[in-house]
């Protein structure tokens, strides 16, 4: 097989310039071209990586934010929880103590209504006892008590004590005493007889004895002399005894616990 | 019946214009087309160029085309592919074009002519030793040629000859049998079956060029690692 050196020359110089044009128009280029665009993207991915690191960070934070948030938030609601929880026994132990005071005020105007209905049932009782046994004695008066009532009477100024019978003297020892008789019942001479039997020795010659009337004194006599008392009276008994009686019954009531224990 | 044409046996054949010793023959025709072709179609693709993610259809298949060389380049040289990709990817695209051409009527393929072939051959056997002299210098390049005796320097010198030879007469036995086979064909059966052949025929032209630049930067790469690697430069000889 021929081969013409020219051809051979010119194929030799012809790839040559083929290498350089596609050196120059081909793979310079794009060579270039592709370097440029991966320092683009590798810029671009280190960016991209920078902004990622920024974001994982951002997100890591935010995630700690929202931790914390959260613990923050339970530990507020648990100091809520435990604050609404004190308030609540702190109100209920204020309602209690109100409810408490409120029974005990109850209680007290209770027992108070109580006592003084007690009281008041006792004295209209009392009064009531009393007026009736006055009114007993008053309808069963007659001559015989009136008579039991004056010796009632001289016994009393005849068994005087000493010291009585002394201050007695005493209030009469005066010119011209006077002795006042009061008793509510009218006095006849038969019964006038032995009280004056008993006083005038008392008053000498020269005293006087005044018989009054008197509806206060009740079923009694009253000898009164210049400041001078001296009384016998059912109603003495009966006011002694209704004082007696009024004072067991303040007493009592003056001791609520055992009224309480007794309700 | 004429069987195969005058320029069906190579263009070298067909003078188109002549002056003496000076010649235009069809095989520096298509020589230049083929490199119009690629050239022109390298500026017109890469006149605008984007450094952006779009990107032309064309950029893309170039930027493809250049990607895949210097993938290649580097996978045997296991270094930048830069200083070899203008040399082995011209290679391979100007073999590459010739022969992916031959599907159009009427061409015929500079590669099927020997003095193409012998002429790239001959670059191939001219940028051994300069790659290895600009990488190794011209003393460590030369002393490997006697590794490991200066007994074996023949043999050496030997080998870049019958490669380079190999290297040429490869190419253009491939290419211009094919188009051998393809006119006989059209001769015998003109209907389909050289269709098949025409397939069969760009398959080998593409493995051919692939070839061809393949082992070019094999034997460049053997002489620029050889100093490195302490073995003879002609070990991917073959």
């Amino acid at each position: 097989m021929h081969i013409d050196p020219f051809i051979l020359v010119a194929q030799i110089i012809n790839f040559l310039v083929l290498v350089y044009l596609l050196k120059r128009f081909l793979y310079d280029k794009i060579v270039q071209t592709m370097n440029i665009r991966e320092n683009g993207i590798a810029e671009r991915m280190s960016e991209i990586e920078r902004l990622r690191n920024e974001a994982l960070s951002s997100v890591a934070s935010c995630e700690a934010r929202i931790h914390d948030i959260d613990e923050r938030s339970d530990e507020m609601l648990n100091q809520a929880r435990l604050a609404a929880e004190k308030e609540k026994a702190r109100l209920m132990e204020q309602v209690r103590e109100e409810v408490d005071r409120a029974q005990r005020r109850w209680l007290e105007t209770l027992d108070r209504e109580k006592a003084a209905f007690l009281e008041d049932l006792r004295k209209r009782a009392g009064t009531y006892v009393f007026e009736t046994i006055r009114q007993v004695l008053a309808d069963l008066a007659d001559e015989e008590l009136e008579k039991r009532i004056v010796q009632s009477f001289i016994h009393r100024l005849s068994s005087l004590e000493p010291q009585e019978m002394a201050l007695l003297k005493k209030a009469l020892d005066m010119p011209e005493p006077v002795i006042r008789v009061k008793s509510a019942f009218e006095l006849d001479q038969r019964l006038r007889q032995p009280i004056e039997e008993v006083l005038q020795p008392l008053l000498g010659m020269e005293g006087e004895i005044v018989y009054e009337l008197n509806g206060h004194t009740g079923a009694g006599i009253e000898l009164m002399a210049q400041g001078y008392k001296l009384s016998w009276s059912i109603d003495d008994y009966l006011e002694s005894l209704q004082e007696k009686f009024l004072q067991i019954l303040k007493e009592e009531i003056g001791t609520p616990g055992v009224e309480k224990a007794t309700v | 019946m004429e069987i195969l044409r005058l320029n069906q046996i190579s263009p070298d054949q067909v003078i188109l214009w002549q002056w003496g010793f000076v010649k235009i023959t069809a095989t520096l025709a298509y020589t230049w087309l083929v490199m119009a072709i690629l050239v022109l179609g390298s500026w017109l693709v890469t006149r605008r160029l984007s450094t952006g993610p779009r990107r032309s259809l064309w950029q893309g298949v170039l930027e493809v085309v250049v990607t895949s060389i210097r993938d290649q380049i580097c996978e045997i040289c296991h270094e930048d592919p830069g200083p070899y990709t203008a040399f082995v990817g011209s290679l391979f695209l100007f073999i590459g074009m010739s022969n992916f051409l031959i599907i159009f009527p009427g061409y015929v393929a500079p590669t099927s002519s020997l003095a193409t072939t012998s002429a790239l051959a001959i670059c191939v056997f001219l940028a051994v030793p300069i790659y290895g002299i600009s990488r190794q210098g011209i003393g460590p390049y030369v002393k490997e040629y006697f590794q490991p005796t200066f007994i074996f320097f023949p043999f050496h010198v030997m080998g870049e000859f019958t490669r380079t030879l190999a290297l040429a007469i490869r190419l253009f036995g491939n290419i211009m049998s094919h188009d051998k086979i393809i006119g006989i064909l059209l001769a015998v059966t003109p209907l389909f079956f050289p269709i098949v052949m025409h397939a069969l025929g760009l398959l080998i032209g593409m493995v051919q060029a692939y070839i061809f630049s393949i082992l070019a930067m094999v034997y460049i790469a053997s002489a620029v690692q050889a100093h490195e690697e302490g073995e003879p430069a002609n070990k991917g000889s073959r």
